[in-house]
């Protein structure tokens, strides 16, 4: 590591200097475009409020932004070796989440801090997959066995499980998609594959289907997600789908939105902001942020590919997966794809929390490309 | 270090499956996407066009106010607002014309409610009208389907009983400012009401509760297709007063034709019992909107019945003064109880000539005859004795000039007089001669009615100046006490001071023989307050209105184990033993005797015989009489 730094600072003069050529400038380039299509669209779906929040995210994105390059000219490996302790820092904070944090909106999953509320579970994650790397680092072996799967499943299954007493259900579901990254890049025997489908389609039918009767279920359903409401639920998508088809092919214009503008939308610049773009922009503004943002997480599996480890490597494939989680359920929850959950939409959606966290896991990226030759 | 690369052939071929798989899962959102904004694109663009939600406000019903026993003065009662959907209006001319012509709503009236509503989301009503009258509903209900962009909103209004009225104290309502909006709780919108005097106004957030919204999908005939969203309604509290009905109305009989405020509270525990002031106003007025001819009337009254004069407005105590005078003699030893004091008439001091109220004087005074007659040359002397500094010293302990902390608005503190006040505010020395006139309390001293309920609770409590307060049940925790800091008093001063306020009601050559009530030992003082200076003693009645002198008395009883005290101050009404005595005797008659006054031989055109023995619980007289209508006969047995 001191090497690295040596041989960097060692070089005083230089366009390299300013735009070192190991730092990947047109990821760089693609997430400050993104974040600032993610202000603008906050910006149209402002209502009434008197905060302003684009003006806000802006202040996330710029610090955000400062994040990464620091985290970026950290040695990811330095991050990777130091993951237990911040690991079990973190289990200790969400511990204290359920007891300290007071109750919003049904969840425990905000601390307050000054005048902004946090959320730990956001930066969980990033931890969460330092602490899996590490270990993935030390796992050369071509497939994953049973021990592997339980030590990997226990690292990533306490803090999902104190998210999940935080009652943040959308949150702790996305721990699961750190998992199948795990599960995917360590290998599994094709056998194992097919067990672990069985077994999860016999479980889930069974319970389904003979377990439960309709009103266990909906028991269930509300005592998981007491905000839960059915026939809201139908008139959100009703209402996204709404939004997003009469934007057409090129949309209605910026701030002119009906569907926005009205207040048709529900959690228009969190869940919903997708489809304020959607709506205002039509299917060119849809295919451009999604054009921006498969090349961002198409980027970072490169990026894994040709990381000099294999801690390297998770990271990037693994920042990339959560991502693609996101984008995949987000997207496809506002035309009907997927079931209405609360998931945001990586970069684009309003809250400081999710982009800072989000943001520092990009400079992990980037520090792993930054850090790729061998002895570099 | 370990080699690199080499083991990665696995991880590598798998991130390109992951690239591949990810690459699947752009394609498949894109034609998704594709789909609904190609193909499907006009049909959503119909659907967003005809996308009509409606935001309808829930009400929350207003707590209702009780009296000590649980007899209600106020009830809600149903009221019809009309809601206008901005964005359902298809032609805003033929809705104005049809508003104007059939509703009788007037086009000022509508551009100024349609203007204050600019800037709120279209799909939240402007209302239009309140407390619509059934007709009028009627009319809107048999054109619905010419104007689906209108809505009846069935709400709740205010109804005051009326009997007591008790309007300074239960204050009234009124559409709430947008300052009031944007502090009160959320879902409050601009034409909501809000207390804005009295009980009303002090418990505004304990009575309001908070009101909910509901979100509906309406087509476009405007019913209701599903409901998107919807927030309940928290009702208010109901909110028991520490008032007694029977006693507030027996007191607002007797006030209705004068002018002044009565303040009745239990001294033990300030618990305020009756609290009047004359003249008064009909809450129901204020309801909704005041109509313009209401408040003009209530304006333009000389004698200004929106003023609560039982805290609101301070004026000179006159000789109730001598009280306090009687306590910082004794207190400071400046007298004793038995000391003799001659009064021939009148006394001079620096120079002046001080005359007694009585022109021929009492002869030898002490404290306890002093205070029964009333003596001015007595306490001349007393004064004298005490000086500027110990008087005010006294008063202030007695809670003078200061705020007796009542749960009602803009409580006047009056004044209490020292040098450092005449330098400060007067520029200029304070004179020894004005120590004289305080003494009999006139000068520059200020006291409310309450202050003086509070002084004679203190007398009768054994020195504790209680908290005055109009809301039963504990008292919040916070600032306020059950007791501020007792005054300090021997129990020797304590019973010279109550033998001479007994000798006043009992005494025979009292100034308030017609306070007595047999079988209570009543502890009372009058005061006369000059209005102007006169050279010679004139008989008040011979004055014009606005100069007679103002009338006070103070009292409580029973002297042993005290129940009630009360302060009564009548403007312009002349003598305090004949004109406010008669109705302490009968609010303690009433109220330590159960010995009710039977109600006056009502004027038959005013009662309403047939509601009251049923008492029905809604007055719909639209018309209120002046004085307020007899208690109810069944309701004044069931009494306590």
């Amino acid at each position: 590591m001191s090497q690295s730094e040596q041989i960097f600072i060692g070089r005083r003069t230089g366009v390299g200097d300013i735009f070192p050529r190991r730092v990947d400038w047109i990821l760089v380039g693609a997430i400050v475009l993104i974040g600032l299509i993610g202000v603008l669209a906050i910006s149209s779906a402002q209502g009434t409020e008197r905060t302003n929040f684009a003006e806000r995210q802006l202040g996330y994105l710029g610090v955000g932004l400062v994040l990464m390059f620091v985290l970026m000219r950290i040695d990811y490996r330095t991050l990777v070796e130091l993951s237990p302790w911040l690991y079990a820092a973190t289990l200790v904070l969400l511990a204290g989440m359920p007891i300290f944090a007071p109750s919003i909106a049904n969840t425990h999953a905000w601390i307050r801090l000054g005048p902004f509320q946090v959320q730990p579970s956001e930066f969980a994650r990033v931890v969460t997959i330092l602490m899996v790397a590490r270990l993935f680092e030390n796992h050369d072996h071509r497939t994953l066995d049973f021990s592997a799967i339980f030590r990997f499943g226990v690292i990533i299954a306490a803090p999902m499980c104190l998210v999940f007493l935080e009652k943040d259900l959308g949150m702790a579901a996305t721990f699961t998609a750190i998992g199948a990254t795990t599960l995917f890049l360590g290998g599994l025997r094709p056998r194992v594959w097919i067990s672990i489908g069985i077994l999860g389609i016999l479980l889930g039918g069974g319970l389904l289907v003979f377990g439960l009767k309709d009103y266990q279920k909906k028991r269930i359903e509300t005592f998981l997600d007491p905000g839960a409401d059915r026939r809201g639920a139908g008139y959100q998508v009703l209402q996204s789908k709404i939004a997003v088809g009469s934007g057409g092919i090129v949309g209605k214009g910026y701030r002119h939105g009906t569907q926005t503008g009205l207040g048709f939308l529900p959690a228009r610049r969190t869940d919903f902001i997708f489809a304020v773009i959607a709506e205002e922009f039509g299917f060119f503004g849809v295919i451009t942020v999604l054009g921006i943002l498969a090349f961002i997480l198409l980027r970072m599996l490169t990026i894994a590919r040709r990381a000099r480890d294999r801690s390297g490597a998770f990271i990037a494939a693994a920042v990339s997966m959560l991502l693609s989680f996101h984008v995949f359920v987000n997207a496809g929850m506002l035309v009907g794809l997927v079931p209405t959950t609360g998931i945001t939409l990586s970069f684009l959606s309003y809250g400081g929390s999710s982009l800072l966290a989000n943001l520092i896991a990009v400079g992990l990226v980037l520090s792993v490309e930054f850090r790729r030759f061998a002895n570099a | 270090m370990r080699a690199v690369r080499d083991d990665r052939r696995f991880v590598n071929a798998r991130l390109d499956l992951a690239r591949l798989l990810a690459s699947i899962g752009f394609a498949v959102l894109i034609f998704t996407y594709w789909y609904i904004q190609f193909i499907r694109g006009n049909y959503y663009r119909n659907l967003s066009e005809t996308n009509r939600l409606r935001s309808l406000p829930i009400h929350a019903i207003r707590g209702v106010i009780s009296d000590r026993n649980g007899r209600v003065l106020t009830e809600n009662e149903p009221a019809f607002n009309l809601l206008l959907y901005r964005r359902e209006v298809k032609d805003l001319g033929s809705t104005r014309e049809f508003l104007e012509q059939q509703l009788g709503i007037d086009r000022q009236d509508f551009t100024t409610r349609f203007e204050r509503a600019r800037g709120t989301h279209e799909f939240v009503p402007v209302r239009l009208a309140d407390d619509m009258d059934i007709a009028t509903v009627a009319r809107t209900e048999a054109h619905a389907p010419e104007h689906p962009e209108l809505k009846i909103d069935i709400t709740e209004k205010r109804r005051y009983k009326g009997s007591p009225r008790a309007a300074h104290l239960l204050g009234y309502l009124g559409e709430a400012t947008p300052e009031q909006v944007k502090q009160g709780p959320k879902r409050f919108k601009a034409g909501d009401s809000v207390g804005l005097a009295g009980i009303e106004a002090v418990y505004n957030s304990h009575l309001a509760g908070t009101p909910g919204e509901k979100t509906v999908v309406v087509d476009s005939l405007g019913r209701e297709m599903f409901e998107a969203s919807k927030t309940t309604a928290v009702s208010g509290k109901s909110l028991p007063l520490t008032i007694d009905v029977r006693l507030q109305e027996l007191t607002e009989r007797y006030f209705a034709d004068k002018v002044g405020a009565v303040v009745a509270l239990d001294p033990k525990t300030g618990e305020i019992l009756t609290l009047v002031s004359s003249p008064d106003y009909d809450p129901n007025d204020f309801v909704g909107r005041v109509s313009s001819e209401a408040w003009n009337r209530i304006i333009s009254d000389p004698r200004h019945p929106l003023q609560n004069r039982a805290v609101q407005n301070a004026y000179s105590p006159g000789s109730i003064f001598k009280v306090v005078m009687a306590y910082a003699g004794l207190e400071k030893g400046a007298i004793t109880p038995e000391e003799k004091i001659f009064c021939p008439g009148s006394a001079t001091f620096y120079g002046n000539t001080y005359r007694c109220h009585k022109a021929g004087g009492h002869g030898w005074c002490d404290l306890r005859r002093a205070i029964e007659v009333s003596c001015d040359v007595y306490f001349y002397n007393v004064g004298r004795r005490l000086g500027i500094a110990s008087i005010s010293e006294a008063a202030t302990a007695f809670g003078l000039g200061s705020l007796t902390g009542v749960d009602l608005l803009s409580e006047k503190k009056g004044l209490v007089p020292s040098e450092e006040w005449s330098r400060a505010f007067r520029h200029q020395p304070w004179y020894a001669g004005e120590t004289i006139s305080v003494a009999i309390g006139q000068g520059p001293l200020l006291v409310t009615p309450i202050q003086m309920a509070r002084m004679i609770a203190a007398i009768a409590n054994g020195g504790h100046l209680v908290i005055p307060r109009l809301r039963l049940g504990p008292i919040d925790p916070g600032p306020r006490r059950e007791f501020a800091p007792s005054i300090s008093m021997k129990p020797s001063t304590l019973d010279a001071i109550k033998d001479g306020l007994s000798l006043v009601v009992n005494g025979g050559g009292g100034t308030a023989d017609a306070a007595r009530v047999p079988g209570i030992e009543i502890c009372g003082k009058t005061g006369t307050v000059q209005v102007i200076q006169q050279k010679k003693a004139v008989k008040s009645e011979n004055l014009a209105y606005n100069l007679r002198d103002h009338a006070w008395f103070i009292a409580f009883a029973p002297r042993e184990n005290p129940k009630l005290a009360l302060a009564i101050f009548v403007e312009h009404g002349g003598h305090g033993g004949s004109v406010a005595a008669p109705l302490a005797a009968a609010m303690f008659r009433a109220y330590l005797l159960n010995q009710w006054p039977s109600p006056p031989a009502a004027d038959p055109a005013e009662r309403r015989p047939l509601e009251a023995a049923m008492g029905s619980p809604r007055d719909s007289s639209p018309v209120r009489p002046r004085t307020p209508p007899p208690p109810l006969v069944a309701e004044r047995k069931t009494g306590t």
